[in-house]
């Protein structure tokens, strides 16, 4: 389904230079070396072909009419922040070439320059980028390793606890006629004690992942009205079982968020689980998707017990869960929250609440749209 | 009465415990110990109903059986529907995301492990009946 992709341009420098003689020049030389070379005269054509063909060097003249090559360079760090830039500096002080080196450019050439000059200083970008996708993989592989390490140990902790209590359901469910008083009894509690420890393990090991800083997925992007319509789809049983309506109101069209899909469920997953499970019988929850600016709102309020004002404060920490007469009956870890403020900061966001106790309780997350590619 | 389910998952415990809510409720059972085994089963038998397990030989070998099952070279069996469990994943949103993403069809049905029991013989009658 992906449009057929040019191959990567391995060797491919985007000369941009208003100085016809320089563009020749360059192209003269850099083809020479072995080098795919591309020439604008223009800042917004370089740009343009930039986009498409996404060369791993920019070689462009500080000083040209219409866009200057500083703001070239400030478009291009926002187009492809991996682009190695080299800037030629023709009215040469250190100066400029200190500000654009600033202003992100990799290393400058100044004018006037000889072939070999040009070519050290074009081979050295080329090492540079080379180095830097270097590092970029292994930071992926690393990140990927730590992914599949998480999911074994959860894998590893779960899977006899929910054996354990799987047999427990078993027993009780084909043979509990059958047994003493007593041994119903026991068997009950020990189902309850192997379902905390399972929601202990469900809740804590997302947070480790965070923690190791690989939860969220760098770079990815993701529609969160879609998230948001599957989450609201899979709570849809556990909110018939509370007897709790659940509404959702999306607003259409809005641009992809920051985030993979895999994240942004389960800080969705946390917030409307929440909402359900500390409601009352009767009551509603109330999702809604909507745009504020560059930014994509959800807003998850109930009908439920809210908060007593003492406790809001900490409600985003680690293993706090609210004390009150009303929750005392019902499971937790205390780490969902402390899950959903890690992932909303994690992705450039934000998460608050509102609440008042005996009312119910109102979130709020706030999620920066993805760059657009 | 009398309607086929073929259980695949790695965990014997699992297996046992299945079999036994399974029977006690009268239907036919089958099992298979690992993603391999269960595509060897189908190809003598026709179970009404799949229940599989996401990790088994590896992370992903259910959701490949899955999509073996709905798409594979025997077209017969794209039809029996499938009932996935796992304790890896509590949220199935999150689970069907990886799913997708790695280019999958997600499965009929999911559950987590442990069962909810009243839960799972009720998805289980809504496919095959009884």
């Amino acid at each position: 389904m992906s449009v057929s992709e040019e191959p990567k341009p391995a060797r491919l420098v985007v000369v941009i230079d208003d100085d016809e003689v320089m563009r020749l020049s360059c192209k003269e030389i850099l083809r020479k070396s072995g080098y795919e070379v591309e020439c604008f005269e223009n800042g917004q054509a370089g740009i343009e072909r930039i986009r498409e063909r996404r060369p791993p060097l920019l070689l462009v003249d500080l000083k040209m009419p219409g866009l200057d090559g500083f703001q070239v360079i400030e478009i291009c760090r926002k187009l492809d922040p991996e682009l190695v830039i080299v800037v030629i500096t023709g009215y040469a002080t250190i100066g400029t070439a200190v500000d654009a080196m600033k202003a992100g450019a990799y290393d400058f050439l100044p004018k006037p320059f000889t072939p070999d000059e040009l070519r050290l200083i074009i081979a050295r970008g080329f090492e540079r980028r080379r180095l830097m996708d270097e590092a970029r993989a292994l930071r992926r592989e690393k990140e990927d390793a730590e992914r599949r390490f998480v999911s074994f140990v959860a894998h590893q902790l779960k899977s006899p606890l929910a054996a354990i209590k799987q047999y427990l359901d078993v027993l009780l469910f084909t043979m509990g006629d059958s047994l003493p008083e007593k041994a119903k009894l026991w068997v009950g509690r020990c189902q309850v004690r192997a379902s905390d420890m399972l929601e202990l393990i469900s809740d804590w090991l997302p947070l480790a992942r965070l923690e190791r800083g690989a939860l969220c997925q760098a770079g990815a992007a993701s529609e969160l009205g879609e998230v948001v319509k599957q989450v609201v789809r899979d709570h849809e049983h556990a909110a018939e079982a509370a007897r709790v309506a659940l509404e959702l109101r999306l607003e259409e069209g809005l641009p992809p968020v920051v985030g993979d899909g895999l994240a942004l469920a389960m800080l969705c997953g946390n917030l409307v689980g929440n909402a359900i499970k500390y409601n009352r019988e009767g009551g509603r929850v109330s999702v809604e998707l909507a745009r504020a600016g560059e930014r994509a709102v959800l807003s998850v309020r109930d009908t439920g017990l809210g908060i007593p004002e003492a406790q809001v404060g900490r409600l985003f920490t680690e293993f706090f869960r609210v004390s009150s007469e009303a929750t005392k009956e019902i499971a937790g870890s205390g780490l969902g929250l402390a899950i959903c403020r890690k992932i909303a900061s994690e992705l450039g966001g934000e998460i608050s609440v509102e609440s008042v106790e005996g009312v119910g309780s109102s979130f709020r997350v706030e999620l920066p749209f993805a760059p657009s590619p | 009465m009398g309607r086929k389910i073929l259980v695949i998952d790695d965990d014997a415990d699992f297996l046992a415990s299945v079999t036994t809510v399974l029977e006690a409720a009268h239907y036919e059972v089958a099992t298979a110990r690992s993603a391999k085994e269960g595509l060897e089963a189908l190809k003598g038998s026709r179970p009404d109903l799949i229940i599989l397990d996401v990790m088994m030989e590896h992370e992903w070998a259910g959701y490949e059986l899955n999509q073996a099952v709905k798409f594979g070279a025997d077209e017969s069996t794209s039809t029996i529907p499938i009932l996935m469990v796992s304790s890896i994943q509590t949220d199935p949103a999150t689970l069907f995301y990886r799913a997708t993403e790695a280019g999958m069809v997600t499965p009929d049905s999911y559950l987590t492990k442990p069962l909810d029991i009243p839960v799972f013989l009720a998805r289980v009658r809504s496919f095959v009946g009884g």
